[in-house]
């Protein structure tokens, strides 16, 4: 039905223009002589037709005025400033200051290939999360208050990367070139995953998402696998847990999740990421479970969702909240 | 599009020159158009600019309601032609590429300055009713608002096909040619222009009946 609807819309118009064949002019005629319809549709079609006429604009251009404007925006701006530069630098002497000049260049240029020397940079956020993507195609999201080392570009065998803070990594595979990460004395390496590093306060808590990642510090070294987390305190053995909740993606998405979470992670979540301080009065309260999930809400709407779901009381003391039956 | 070399003249050849290949010619001429501005021929630029300025301020006013506005929005598209000439590629419409350019130059300036005000001033010039105000004449002329804003709500190629057949009276068979497109493409977005038209206007065909009655 589509189909014929657009070749009658099409047949319509180069009737309206004069462009239709013999044949055409039959077939469009007939459709239009078919029902009452058929003539309002083309009575429509032709009143647009006729009236867009009128929005002709009838003010003939000046070409030759806006030719010399435009020669003043373009071929004139550029003659000038070439004109001045090549009287000074045509003088001969010179030229040969140019020649050796680019003898050097060139000499420079070879030598800085050949040790593969690379920018360093820097990437640090202030308050803010900062998303970043590196020459190999990673991508990494930084916390605030958080900071990276690297190379603008990596070298042959392997790609390397200091973390200072916290940031979460999707790391483009590259079997050749391990990705490795340096954060105090841990070191991360990975081929192509996606986890989050946080160190804090002499703690280093590396999550992952996907992938297989290995960790290792002065005494151990550990292989972790999707949803599994390791926290390194100093020196000592590595151990791996399986993640309770997807908290730590906060700082990326904004979401919290909650599935079947204690009520005491989530308010542990609430008082690290909303900088608030709540504690629960008695201990089985803590444990109460809770599935929902918050998406950017402000710290009031979610109390006020606890307190309906498990019957409680949320008692603003100062910045203290405590909750309690 | 068409590989394109500097014509050998032979006896053959000059026979087919004066047949119908004088449209083979147009496109060639076009082509070593281009391939001069790239290497930085003023002369090129100018044939260029003085060919398509016309066209181009018009369907730009069309968009801006202003003449001036209109020919700045038309010489930052040359003038960023010009700048990048180096990486311009050879092989495709010259026309199709500054409408393209000019439409989405206008795009732009509409959404940095408030045009609408415009529209009344620069159409009531064109006509001898600017002191009427009968109810006929308001109306009329905010239909004919509506039916400019239908218009510039067309998408791009839809919108400039539409431009080139109304406004600059071109056949089928010429727009195709000029923007390197086929004669089909042309009849479906001709079909297309006027059915969304139509669309946009629907509320606005009652009145069709109340302007003709009165």
């Amino acid at each position: 039905m589509n189909k014929d609807n657009l070749h009658i819309d099409n047949l319509l118009v180069k009737y309206l223009i004069g462009e239709t064949s013999e044949s055409e002019n039959v077939q469009i005629l007939n459709w239009i002589e078919l029902n009452e319809e058929n003539r309002k549709y083309f009575k429509e079609f032709k009143w647009v037709w006729d009236q867009s006429k009128q929005l002709e604009i009838k003010e003939p251009a000046n070409v030759e005025a806006a030719w010399e404007r435009l020669k003043k925006r373009t071929i004139e701006k550029n003659e000038s400033s070439k004109s001045s530069l090549l009287h000074i630098y045509l003088q001969p002497r010179w030229i040969g200051v140019a020649a050796s000049i680019l003898v050097v260049c060139f000499i420079s240029y070879f030598y800085l290939q050949r040790t593969h020397k690379s920018d360093i940079i820097n990437l640090a956020s202030d308050g803010r999360v900062l998303v970043d993507t590196l020459s190999d195609g990673s991508i990494i999201t930084l916390n605030a208050h958080s900071k990276l080392t690297f190379p603008e570009k990596f070298d042959d065998k392997s790609r390397r990367i200091k973390l200072e803070g916290e940031a979460f990594f999707d790391v483009a595979p590259d079997k050749n070139k391990p990705f490795i990460i340096h954060v105090n004395d841990v070191t991360v390496s990975v081929v192509g995953t996606s986890f989050n590093i946080k160190s804090r306060a002499g703690k280093t808590e590396v999550i992952v998402e996907t992938g297989v990642v290995r960790i290792k510090n002065n005494l151990d070294s550990i292989q972790l696998s999707a949803d599994e987390r390791t926290t390194v305190a100093g020196n000592q053995q590595l151990s791996k847990q399986l993640i309770a909740d997807r908290f730590y993606n906060f700082y990326r998405t904004k979401v919290l999740i909650c599935n079947n979470t204690p009520l005491e992670d989530l308010v542990s979540a609430l008082n690290e990421y909303y900088n608030a301080d709540i504690n629960i009065e008695s201990p089985s309260l803590k444990k109460l479970k809770l599935t929902a999930t918050f998406k950017e809400q402000p710290i009031d709407q979610i109390l006020t969702v606890l307190e309906q779901t498990f019957k409680i009381n949320a008692k603003r003391n100062g910045k203290t909240i405590v909750l309690k039956e | 599009m068409l590989a394109l070399k500097a014509p050998v003249i032979t006896n053959w050849n000059k026979s087919l020159i004066f047949g119908s290949k004088l449209q083979h010619l147009q496109v060639e001429n076009e082509s070593n158009l281009i391939n001069l501005l790239i290497n930085g021929d003023e002369n090129a630029f100018e044939s260029i600019f003085k060919e398509y300025f016309p066209g181009l301020q018009a369907y730009a006013s069309s968009f801006l309601h202003d003449a001036d506005l209109a020919e700045e929005g038309v010489q930052n598209v040359f003038c960023r032609v010009w700048d990048r000439r180096r990486q311009l590629k050879t092989g495709g419409s010259i026309k199709s590429f500054l409408y393209r350019a000019v439409h989405n130059e206008c795009q732009n300036i509409l959404k940095h300055q408030k045009v609408r005000e415009r529209f009344n001033v620069y159409y009531a010039g064109n006509r001898e009713q600017s002191d009427e105000t009968s109810s006929k004449t308001i109306i009329a002329n905010q239909l004919k608002e509506q039916i400019n804003d239908a218009m510039n709500q067309l998408p791009e190629q839809c919108r400039i096909v539409f431009h080139l057949s109304r406004f600059e009276n071109l056949k089928y068979q010429q727009i195709a040619d000029q923007m390197g497109l086929s004669v089909k493409t042309i009849e479906n977005q001709m079909g297309k222009a006027l059915k969304i038209m139509r669309q946009k206007l629907a509320e606005y065909l009652p009145l069709i009946l109340i302007l003709l009655i009165c």
